[in-house]
């Protein structure tokens, strides 16, 4: 007890100092990816902030694009902002540089990192939605949004097509191509003018997002993110490849080039079902001018043979610290950290965006919410996209990978091989250079 | 001529050698300008090709290894066949189109003011935007795919995303969003030819093409050399309609990827700052003896006039 | 061929055959090209009154069937600042015309019309400035403007595209064509270099200037990359950069039917400048002729 009480005191001796070089002025500059919703409740949020504690002027700056090229610009310059809302497949070479500080638990008024840890509940939960975030046991970031992906259904062409989604949902990848066939439609000449359901083919990051967990659920893993070492020329992935291909040559359901925006089930195409969408996309589904009344929400498909639980792939993003900011400034970042974190009611409602505080997910609004059901069962059986330095180079050798074979039809097996070949030699390479 | 402007016009003679400085006096506010704000980036440019810089540490100096690689980096060679290329189909038949429009619209006859904006407006929309306009037209049920298709009987055509196509496609792009640009180039040359030698080759008897042909083409000598080289420097740069527009930003299969684009993901995506500078030194070598070639074809009369 | 000399009247109908002829297939060949050349500015046109699933509509609407009226014009003016945008393009772009016409008539009229020592490598200094990948400059760029204190400010938004390479090259070939006999009569006449330049190689590099005009105005509008790193305060924003909030936001859906209205209104500004210098210096010039 004495112990106890020295110890308390002995903290708030130390604090003093600090606590009055808080009250200098402080100027420290944020910056997120542009996200309308998000970012209209953050400059609110960060203006009631700022009224609060008078002396910290935040300067919040949502990039309008090329949101990773700008900052890395910026952080290759020396002119960095002090705080930024990273992606969870574009920080690890931050942290590797030493560019990232460790969470501050006194912003939050808390002692320990672990007491940090514990607002986003305990046991795996809690580890799987602080992973994005964590580097050799080490917290560098709080959740801004956790996303999986599942299946969001047009009701109205599943009818047309004779389907009900209760009896008639593929759930397996293998009943899949039979349920997608009814609602797609073709021309004479055999052009496909209506998807019933399709691939995102659209960006490199898929290939992470979609088509690992794809090889994962068998088993598998393309990068292993602790040894530096790709494993693509594998039974697990071939299957899932050719599956891939199957789709667009074999079955004729779709396929790369029928991509016109990111999502087909929002265009007037009327896709079917889209199984690469978040929560996020309730919003815009629901905008007036919708094409979509009736839509529904199913979970992800799996292999009928999986050996393990996941969907899709978890990924998210976090606010982060610039570990070469002063001091004051990095203080007053994660109180701003804190406090843009206190509201997860508000960024799910208004934003679209899960932040997993636990005692959120356990309120009975959250509870109420049956779409966030959907998504929570997801995450907790997802696995996190592997985080390794090279990333943005591995996904463009995939997308190479995947276009030798369905685009050039070239042999599966020499695609395979190459690719692994390709993948490992850029692993090596990012591995000595960070 | 009265005797003092004689020997005014002879002491200005004998200044000549003195009036020459003048030029220096001329150009030396571009000179000071591209010294201060380009010559230093662009020596650190090229620097860090002699480095390995992956943005976010300092520099570590690897001498000519950068250069050395690039002669078994794959990607690298893909782009440079790609880049050449795409800087055959968006010079020649470009310099053809803009100059045609340009003699054409220097024509008087109705509806030309209308017609000329019509024709201007492919170079207003930001690249973004006309990548999109243009990958809803080349979608395989598209519009185009409706028109060519019943043609060449062959369906469907996957336009962006057919190996031999796609490149071809953002040829077609790129000219059918720059060619305005180099008609406003021509017109100026054509504004700029004084219409007295028009008239008189008309009065020989010359009809319109005649005298096209022997008036007005070699009065538009300097402003094809012109037209000529800028063209070429910004076709071996190639980049944003193939970042935007193409599958994967360059692709399918790389077939899009010019050596802009390799620079852009070496450089800002890949970590890789010292290998993007080594191409862009490579890139800057080519473009370079490319561009003196082309003014030294068009110098005799460049020089002839001066 | 028959010997009698038709009437006056004849000839005349003739011509005017001749001419109606003429015209008739300009006017068919200018249609078709002109239109072909605009039907995709005509789709960002009709697109920015349409629904976002109708513009994905497959084939294409080339009417909205559900037309929206100002619906995502009203969007962007409520959820952006676009007045703001258009006031910092405006700005910018100005005065770097303004600056890239007049240095570039200096620097070009220079390099064409004297030979001074180290003529030839400042040239090539200047050419070779264009033929840089821009790439590769935008971080050792970044960290000067940086150094000066300019980042975040309407000095490191203008300062790289003050004066244009491109502009000191065209008019540089366009000054080639000045005859050196009017610049020698002005000599003889005892005026200075300086207001040779302006009384007499300027005017007559009307034509070129208009053209640089339009272009670096039309260059600077579009610029995307430079204002993208290096101006992060929102009160900093141009025009292409401010459209990307609808068009590319990171993983999202992005809101075309927007984009195509922000875009649909950038390009009004052009078209009027584009109309304004085509008539009143270049086709000004071919009326009266370039008087010497």
């Amino acid at each position: 007890m004495k112990v106890k009480v020295l110890l308390i005191l002995l903290i708030v001796g130390l604090l003093v100092p600090f606590a009055q070089a808080q009250d200098e002025p402080v100027t420290i500059t944020a910056w997120g990816h542009n996200y309308l919703p998000r970012v209209a409740l953050d400059q609110e949020m960060i203006a009631a902030f700022m009224e609060a504690n008078p002396h910290i002027t935040v300067e919040y700056n949502p990039v309008p694009s090329d949101f990773y090229a700008t900052l890395n610009t910026a952080m290759a310059s020396g002119a960095g902002p002090d705080m930024f809302n990273q992606a969870t497949s574009h920080h690890v070479e931050y942290y590797l540089q030493g560019m990232l500080a460790p969470v501050d638990p006194t912003a939050w008024g808390l002692g320990t990192i672990d007491e940090v840890r514990a607002l986003y509940g305990s046991g795996d939960m809690a580890e799987g939605m602080l992973t994005g975030a964590t580097y050799d046991g080490t917290l560098y970031g709080i959740p801004t949004e956790m996303s999986a992906y599942a299946c969001y259904l047009n009701l109205d062409v599943w009818a047309e097509a004779g389907l009900d989604p209760a009896e008639d949902f593929p759930y397996t990848y293998e009943a899949l191509p039979a349920v997608a066939e009814k609602m797609t439609i073709r021309d004479e000449n055999g052009v496909i003018t209506r998807r019933g359901f399709d691939f995102n083919w659209s960006a490199a990051i898929f290939m992470m997002l979609h088509f690992n967990p794809m090889v994962q659920q068998l088993g598998g893993d393309m990068i292993d993110e602790v040894n530096y070492v790709a494993h693509i020329n594998t039974p697990e992935v071939r299957r899932v490849l050719e599956y891939w291909n199957n789709w667009a040559n074999e079955w004729n359901l779709g396929g790369p080039e029928y991509v016109t925006s990111r999502t087909g089930i929002r265009s007037e195409e009327r896709m079917g079902m889209e199984c690469s969408m978040g929560n996020w996309a309730v919003p815009l589904l629901e905008r007036a001018e919708s094409f979509i009344p009736n839509w529904a929400l199913y979970p992800q498909l799996r292999w009928e043979d999986a050996v393990n639980p996941n969907g899709f792939a978890n990924y998210g993003f976090y606010w982060m610290v610039n570990a070469s900011s002063s001091e004051a400034k990095q203080a007053a970042a994660w109180k701003l950290i804190a406090w843009l974190s206190s509201r997860p009611d508000r960024y799910l409602n208004e934003g679209g965006l899960f932040q997993p505080k636990i005692e959120y997910i356990e309120s009975e609004e959250f509870k109420n919410n049956e779409v966030m059901k959907v998504f929570l069962d997801e995450i907790a059986v997802n696995y996190f996209h592997p985080r390794f330095a090279g990333f943005s180079e591995v996904i463009d050798a995939l997308i190479r990978m995947r276009d030798r074979v369905v685009i050039a039809g070239e042999d599966i097996d020499t695609v395979l091989a190459e690719t692994e070949d390709e993948v490992n030699a850029i692993l090596q390479r990012a591995k000595t250079e960070f | 001529m009265g005797i003092g402007q004689l020997l005014n016009y002879r002491r200005t003679m004998g200044l000549v050698q003195k009036r020459q400085y003048y030029g220096l006096l001329f150009v030396l506010p571009a000179v000071i300008f591209f010294a201060i704000f380009f010559l230093y980036p662009i020596v650190i440019g090229f620097g860090l090709s002699l480095t390995d810089f992956t943005l976010l540490k300092p520099p570590v100096w690897v001498g000519l290894q950068n250069y050395q690689d690039l002669l078994n980096d794959r990607l690298f060679l893909k782009s440079l066949n790609v880049t050449i290329g795409f800087v055959l189909g968006s010079t020649v038949p470009v310099w053809f189109i803009s100059l045609a429009m340009a003699v054409l619209f220097f024509q008087r006859f109705p509806g030309r003011e209308l017609m000329k904006v019509l024709f201007f407006t492919p170079l207003l929309p930001s690249v973004v935007v006309v990548s999109v306009i243009w990958k809803l037209l080349l979608h395989p049920s598209g519009i185009l795919s409706s028109v060519i298709g019943p043609i060449v009987g062959q369906m469907p055509i996957k336009w962006l995303f057919d190996l031999q196509l796609s490149p071809i496609m953002s040829v077609v792009v790129h000219d059918w969003h720059i060619a305005p640009f180099y008609m406003i180039i021509w017109i100026s040359g054509l504004t700029a030819i004084p219409p007295e030698l028009r008239d008189a080759a008309r009065v020989d008897g010359a009809n319109a093409l005649q005298s096209f042909l022997r008036v007005e083409l070699p009065l538009l000598k300097p402003t094809a050399v012109f037209v000529a080289a800028i063209s070429t420097i910004r076709a071996f740069q190639g980049f944003s309609i193939q970042f935007v527009m193409s599958p994967s930003q360059g692709g399918p299969l790389d077939v899009n990827t010019t050596l802009g684009i390799v620079i852009w993901k070496y450089g800002f995506q890949f970590f890789r700052m010292g290998d993007a500078a080594a191409i862009s030194v490579v890139l800057f070598a080519f473009i370079l003896i490319f561009t003196l070639f082309q003014l030294r074809l068009g110098r005799s009369d460049d020089f002839s006039l001066s | 061929m028959a010997a009698v000399k038709p009437y006056e009247s004849d000839w005349a109908f003739e011509a005017r055959l001749r001419r109606r002829i003429r015209n008739l297939i300009l006017f068919s060949v200018g249609l078709l090209i002109s239109l072909l050349f605009f039907f995709p500015v005509y789709l960002m046109f009709s697109s920015s009154f349409k629904s976002e699933g109708e513009i994905f509509a497959i084939p294409m609407h080339w009417i909205p069937h559900e037309f929206q009226g100002f619906r995502q014009y009203e969007f962007a003016f409520e959820n952006t600042r676009i007045e703001r945008w258009y006031i910092n393009s405006l700005f910018i772009a100005a005065v770097q015309t303004i600056a890239t016409v007049f240095f570039g008539a200096l620097a070009g009229y220079g390099f064409a019309k004297f030979r001074f020592p180290a003529r030839n490598i400042l040239f090539l200094f200047i050419l070779s400035i264009m033929t840089v990948p821009f790439q590769i400059l935008v971080i050792p760029m970044f960290v000067l403007v940086h150094q000066l204190g300019w980042h975040n400010s309407y000095q490191g938004l203008i300062m790289p595209g003050l004066i244009s390479a491109f502009g000191v090259f065209m008019m540089r070939q366009f000054a080639y064509s000045i005859p050196d006999e009017l610049l020698d009569a002005a000599r003889i006449d005892g005026a200075s270099e300086f207001s040779i330049f302006r009384r007499i190689a300027l005017p007559m590099l009307k034509p070129a200037a208009a053209s640089l005009a339009i272009i670096t105005f039309l260059f600077s509008w579009n610029n995307f990359l430079w204002p993208l790193v290096i101006a992060q305060d929102r009160d900093l924003v141009t025009l292409p950069v401010g459209l990307t909030y609808f068009s590319q936001s990171l993983d999202r859906e992005p809101l075309w039917a927007v984009a195509m209205a922000v875009s649909t209104m950038a390009t009004i500004p052009v078209i009027l400048l584009f109309v304004f210098f085509q008539r009143y210096f270049i086709e000004g010039m071919m009326v009266s002729g370039i008087k010497g």
